[in-house]
């Protein structure tokens, strides 16, 4: 690696690792989530310069697009949070602090040791790598199914070892649409109060028989007065 | 780079592909029309459409998609039991979405997406196909579950299924992960497909490699767990009560019976198909799980006072029985299986129909108290819940009895002896609390006069549900040999 590409390796990391610090430390849980969308383009930066485009454009769309997105709507919605004197750190941080470096240890330790000479390959690289040593277990020839590393393959995957889930996943995206819909554009008039499991429980414990309209509903306005 | 495209094998996804279709082409007739009877007919006819697919591709064997899905004469059989099964469900639902106001059109094309799910898992022979059946029919059901929006239960129903249904989800995909990690890629087919891990465990014990690696045990164990979760296997069966009770009564029939039989395949063919070579580590852990699965749901269903809630413990319990025709892991096991699948289908959707049709607009919760005096109010009503009853415990002359008597078998066969021991006795257990159910039909006054006269719902759709379930169980009961036969000729010679 030349010196222009640690550089630029450099400062995409103290973006990254800068607004990690940043999300973890403000006060205000808003600002929290704004850093947390810049530490997300950090990371999607670091893979366009390790060539990974598809894997880059993927951590864009779905975190620092969907995810961050989804963060600020949370908070919007849990109105009791939305304060902006959150103390972020709790009385015994420090154990997350050994527990994580512990976990990152775990990971990196044994991938240096055992790819010391190999683990700064680009993704083109390892993808021959790959291609290589599936040639050679082959007898030669090249097989028709390799390991998915890159773009290509996963588009050749998808579309051929893969292509009957992901017609079926289409299918479960549907029904989850239809799902999500029905529940969120429930007409809000036609819902009546009605009485819950333990209230309703309550009742007959006490020995008090449901009111009901002359359709048979629970009519629940004295049924609650009467739990 | 070379690509080529997989050979497109619509015979083999005949019976799942159609019924797909069926589910968009609901929905689209949903569009024009708001008229429930057209939509249910609709459904009907496309769950007949489906089981004549199954008849055109009878006996076929062969894979496709690289080896992820499998069409046998067991795997059609199983997935004529769960056509069945929805095609009651929806006799159920006819009239009692009107009652409960809650017509809504997507219902039935939720259904047959469901339904189509499991079809997929019934046929699944791999670990990715297994993971998207499952979640096909658990997200479908998710929305079922939460139908009855007016009642708070519904939703929480919905809800607590929905978050501890996520977290199976996790477990299904991890142990997966893990079982790929330690299988060698395959260059033929799938490196998932449950022919691959099988090859692979082969070969690794050919040349001396020790297979149960901690690695591929926590695998499958994990998947094991998600699956177990689904059938509502004892430890992983707290959300089955509140569930069932939460969820429409004709939700509740469906996926009682259809989630375990779909479900219970897929262990039936992971087990026997990709890990039969680890026989010895998860036949024992399995038989265990099967004991606790029977004691547990028959003995916490005696405290039960609703009637919901008292089933939703039994179907706790006829898991565990089904469980033995699993583990068994034969030709014989996984006959007694289908026979058990059959009659339990019959019997618990007609216990449900029962339900259905004493169930008020409002009404959350059904107790034992209710059908006090029902003798009176309904008799032929009150003389199906007793067959069901009966059939539900095992009595002879029932379906139940057969489906009891050949698990028991199979069991036997494997040199489980204490397994049939502890079920034999826990249906004894289980007696108890379903005759109590006939007692208060047949011997108890009515709790207040109001009680006494709450109206039937005995619809026509209904009687239809309810007779062709009384006749079935009796037909299965008196003249079993027929189905036997038919169902052990199928399954011994689809067995590999």
């Amino acid at each position: 690696m030349n010196y222009v590409v640690l550089t630029i390796f450099f400062l995409l990391s103290a973006l990254t690792l800068g607004s990690g610090i940043m999300v973890v430390t403000v006060k205000n849980i808003i600002h929290a989530a704004l850093w947390l969308i810049s530490t997300f383009v950090g990371v999607a930066a670091l893979y366009m310069l390790m060539e990974a485009e598809f894997l880059a454009i993927v951590q864009v769309l779905v975190y620092a697009g969907a995810v961050s997105i989804l963060v600020l709507f949370a908070i919007m919605l849990t109105r009791q949070i939305t304060g902006t004197g959150t103390r972020q750190l709790h009385s015994r941080w420090w154990v997350a602090m050994l527990t994580a470096a512990a976990l990152f240890g775990g990971v990196i330790v044994p991938t240096v040791w055992q790819q010391g000479s190999s683990w700064d390959k680009t993704a083109s690289d390892a993808q021959a790598i790959l291609v290589q040593q599936a040639t050679e277990a082959n007898g030669g020839t090249r097989p028709e199914i390799i390991p998915v590393a890159g773009t290509e393959e996963l588009g050749a995957a998808l579309m051929g070892e893969y292509l009957l889930p992901f017609e079926v996943v289409s299918l479960l995206l549907t029904a989850a649409l239809i799902g999500a819909i029905l529940i969120a554009f429930e007409e809000r008039t036609r819902r009546r109060r009605v009485l819950t499991l333990a209230e309703e429980l309550a009742l007959r414990k006490r020995g008090i028989v449901e009111p009901h309209d002359e359709e048979g509903a629970v009519v629940p306005v004295d049924a609650e007065q009467a739990v | 780079m070379p690509f080529n495209p997989p050979s497109i094998d619509l015979t083999v996804l005949g019976m799942p592909a159609l019924l797909m279709a069926w589910g968009m082409l609901v929905l689209l007739i949903d569009l024009f029309t708001s008229n429930q009877r057209v939509l249910a007919t609709v459904s009907l006819i496309g769950l007949i459409a489906t089981a004549g697919v199954g008849l055109l591709t009878w006996g076929t064997q062969r894979t496709a998609f690289f080896d992820m899905v499998v069409l046998d004469n067991f795997g059609t059989v199983v997935n004529w039991i769960l056509l069945g099964a929805t095609a009651l469900s929806i006799l159920l639902a006819l009239d009692y979405l009107p009652r409960q106001n809650l017509m809504r059109g997507e219902f039935y094309a939720l259904l047959l997406f469901a339904t189509s799910g499991m079809l997929l898992l019934v046929q699944a022979n791999d670990l990715v196909m297994i993971f998207i059946g499952v979640e096909l029919l658990s997200i479908s059901l998710y929305v079922l579950t939460g139908f009855a929006v007016p009642r708070i239960s519904s939703g929480e129903a919905a809800m607590k299924y929905l978050l501890l249904g996520a977290f199976a989800a996790g477990f299904l995909v991890y142990g997966i992960a893990l079982i790929y990690g330690f299988v060698a890629a395959n260059d033929a087919i799938s490196s998932t497909s449950l022919t691959a891990i099988s090859q692979d465990l082969a070969a690794k014990q050919a040349a001396g490699i020790a297979i149960n690696d901690p690695i591929i045990l926590t695998g499958l164990g994990f998947v094991l767990i998600a699956l177990g979760f689904k059938v509502s296997m004892v430890p992983f069966h707290a959300w089955t009560p509140d569930v069932y009770e939460g969820a429409p009564t004709p939700i509740t029939a469906y996926m009682s019976v259809t989630t375990k039989g779909a479900a219970l395949v897929a262990i039936i063919r992971l087990l026997t198909v990709a890990f039969a070579a680890l026989r010895p580590e998860w036949q024992f852990i399995f038989a265990i799980l099967a004991a606790l699965t029977m004691t547990y749901g028959n003995i916490v269903a005696i405290a039960q006072k609703n009637l919901k809630r008292m089933l939703a413990y039994s179907s706790i319990a006829h898991a565990g029985y089904m469980l033995m025709g699993v583990l068994s892991a034969s030709p014989l096991g996984a006959s007694a299986f289908v026979i058990y699948l059959v009659a339990y289908a019959l019997t618990n959707i007609g216990a449900f129909a029962v339900l259905t049709t004493l169930e008020n607009r409002g009404m959350a919760a059904l107790e034992l108290q209710d059908l006090r005096g029902l003798y009176r109010r309904h008799p032929w009503l009150s003389v199906a819940m007793v067959i069901f009853m009966f059939s539900l415990a095992g009595v002879p002359l029932t379906a139940g009895f057969m489906g009891k008597f050949a698990v028991f078998q199979a069991a036997w066969d494997a040199d489980l002896k204490w397994l049939v021991l502890v079920g034999v006795l826990t249906s004894v257990i289980s007696a108890f609390f379903y005759l109590r159910v006939t007692v208060q039909m047949f011997m108890e006054e009515p709790v207040s006069a109001e009680a006494a006269e709450r109206p039937v719902f005995a619809t026509a759709p209904l009687v239809v549900g309810l007779t062709i379930a009384v006749v079935g169980i009796i037909i299965l009961g008196v003249v079993p040999s027929q189905v036997l036969n038919f169902v052990n000729n199928t399954v011994v010679a689809a067995a590999r």
